[in-house]
């Protein structure tokens, strides 16, 4: 098939700049949006040039500027945002309701991708304030994409593996202990852990596909789908070490929130539901959705042990 | 020649970045720090742990910890320092104080390359306030060095490419304007521009070369030796189109020094030495200076034309 022109924003972000690489990878007319302001961003310049250098092309446009964006969405059949991060600073989610109308002004859009990519906010209207932010702003994304009638796919990616992986499922950690590791609860609830390159291959296979089309795609790989007991295990086994575990209470990690700043507040309660709750893997999928692995099971993904080695 | 064991302080930073990368690409066993207070960006451990996959060590160790110092440093013959940019945050150039002591103590580091890669600080004693703190910090770092008999190579590198050729040396960005630029003074006096990679590479080539034990090693590639004027043309010969030209004259500029923070007072500072004064090629190297380009000829640096090439 002909291969569809992807239009990305927030393209050297950190789930960004790999859907990049694999936009490109998977051989995309890959076009990436350049905001004015990054030019005083040096590390974002040349993040930039190097994706020119290998092929994408570069496209002025902020949010600040309605013209510009329907200008540059003009120019391809998808859009994908990868704006703002999982978890915190989601005042950003809404800049995407720019975006939005951007999208319904120029009309050739054939998919669009908003920034999703961890867990399904429409799940998620029971979350503990103030973490409910997150997904009541993408939720309010979602309402304007749908009633604008913009063709959609929602990519709930579940646990970005850089994050929980290296820290084994402890918050303010991105590198594995080598003593001793803290178990929420008993550390039997299961969670999902994808390498944040296979999101970006999984988002990209999605984009022209239609039995994505205006559905949420999961990502559940079957040997990702692991508790932090297990997660703690195949690090023990791979640095042939036992760690010293100590347990935290569903109550006690709650009263711990308490008086920390808004941001640690927010990511917290998204441990919580994810660690204590089981929230991405405590249902089953239905009609709205569908599951990556399933529907392209040639993307050979990374498993958590294999992902645990760079660390050693 | 048996290759040196290598390790890289700062190696994660901007110029860091490509020594790492360069002392793997020739060969060298390279062992990149890792400090411990980076645990909490993903980015800066990302780019760790990719080295670690291309073959480098990472050696844990921290400022705070002369002891770790020591046991790194011990680990290798050269040691490569490339903490803080080329400008402003010059307190951090001090830290390598330490480093330095730790270097003293271990005794068997045969070459030390302290954090220089810009202005040759011992040129400039009569620098503008206050951007002469960063050459001031910086000779003290050298006579701490020589006080310890350590031995050691400076490298003078000029002017980096992505910082003032990728934006025609324009203050507040990184690419290149397209319609109007400011030219400093008539725009006609020489500077020198260089690919960080070819610093880098240059870097490399000289850590155990006994030509350059000692001295100061001059980055003065020939065809790179061009005015701001000479630059700009580059530039609009690229586009095809002629950019309008506004002319500052040296007392118009160092007065918008008045009034600005500190950091930008820096930074203005170095321009006016760079631009209205020519300090980087207004002088010929002596006896205690050797000149890259001439040593390693077999290095084919990016002339500024093929550099510019890639902002298009």
């Amino acid at each position: 098939m002909e291969k569809s022109r992807v239009l990305i924003v927030g393209g050297t972000g950190y789930i960004g700049k790999r859907l990049v690489k694999a936009s490109l990878a998977q051989g995309h007319e890959t076009f990436v949006l350049h905001r004015p302001e990054i030019g005083v961003d040096i590390e974002k310049v040349q993040l930039l040039l190097s994706f020119k250098e290998q092929g994408a092309r570069l496209v002025s446009g902020s949010f600040n500027d309605h013209k510009s964006l329907v200008n540059a969405v003009k120019l391809v059949d998808v859009v994908i945002c990868a704006i703002s991060g999982v978890h915190i600073r989601s005042h950003q989610i809404l800049l995407q309701l720019k975006l939005v109308d951007a999208i319904k002004e120029a009309g050739n859009i054939k998919r669009f991708l908003p920034s999703e990519f961890g867990t399904d906010p429409a799940r998620m209207a029971h979350a503990l304030e103030p973490g409910r932010v997150t997904f009541d702003d993408k939720m309010v994304v979602r309402k304007a994409i749908q009633e604008a009638h913009i063709p959609f796919t929602y990519i709930s990616a579940n646990c970005f593996a850089g994050y929980f992986l290296g820290g084994l499922c402890q918050p303010g950690f991105i590198i594995p202990p080598m003593d001793s590791v803290i178990l929420f609860g008993d550390g039997n609830v299961k969670a999902i852990y994808v390498d944040e390159d296979d999101i970006a291959m999984y988002t990209i296979k999605t984009i022209d596909d239609p039995r994505t089309r205006n559905k949420t795609v999961y990502i559940r790989p079957p040997e990702n789908i692991l508790s932090q007991r297990e997660v703690v295990q195949i690090w023990e086994k791979l640095i042939g070490k036992e760690l010293h575990k100590s347990s935290i209470s569903a109550q006690q990690f709650l009263s711990s929130m308490e008086g920390q700043p808004y941001e640690q507040q927010v990511g917290m309660g998204h441990y919580y539901h994810v660690c204590f709750e089981g929230c991405l893997t405590n249902f089953e999928i239905g009609e709205e959705g569908v599951e990556a692995c399933g529907l392209y099971p040639q993307i050979k993904y990374t498993t958590v042990q294999d992902f645990m080695k760079r660390y050693v | 020649m048996g290759k040196s064991k290598v390790l890289v302080v700062g190696g994660t930073g901007y110029i860091g970045r490509r020594i790492v990368r360069a002392s793997l690409a020739l060969g060298h066993e390279t062992y990149v720090v890792q400090r411990p207070e980076l645990s909490l960006q993903i980015e800066k451990l990302q780019r760790l742990l990719s080295f670690k996959k291309q073959g480098a060590h990472l050696i844990e160790a921290s400022f705070n910890d002369h002891k770790s110092l020591v046991d790194a440093v011990k680990q290798v013959d050269v040691v490569i320092s490339a903490i803080s940019g080329v400008h402003i945050r010059s307190h951090s150039i001090t830290l390598q104080l330490k480093l330095v002591e730790a270097i003293k103590e271990a005794g068997n580091v045969k070459r030390f390359l302290p954090s220089e890669f810009g202005l040759d600080p011992a040129r400039m004693g009569h620098a503008l306030e206050p951007g002469r703190v960063t050459f001031e910090d910086k000779m003290a770092v050298r006579k701490a060095i020589e006080e310890a008999n350590i031995p050691f190579t400076y490298i003078s590198a000029n002017l980096f490419a992505g910082y003032f050729a990728g934006s025609l040396s324009q203050m507040g960005s990184f690419v290149p304007p397209r319609d109007k630029v400011h030219l400093f003074g008539d725009g006609t006096l020489k500077a020198i521009f260089l690919d960080e990679d070819d610093v880098a590479t240059y870097t490399i080539k000289a850590i155990d070369d006994p030509r350059t034990l000692n001295k100061t090693l001059y980055l003065r590639p020939p065809e790179n030796i061009i005015s701001q004027a000479e630059l700009i043309g580059i530039w609009e010969k690229l586009i095809g189109k002629e950019l309008e030209k506004t002319y500052i004259p040296p007392e118009g500029f160092l007065t918008t020094l008045k009034g600005l923070d500190y950091k930008l007072q820096v930074g203005i500072g170095h321009f006016y030495h760079i631009f209205y004064e020519g300090c980087l090629a207004n002088f010929e190297i002596g006896e205690e200076g050797e000149e890259a380009s001439k040593l390693y000829p077999e290095v084919n640096y990016t002339r500024m034309d093929e550099y510019l090439k890639i902002y298009v």
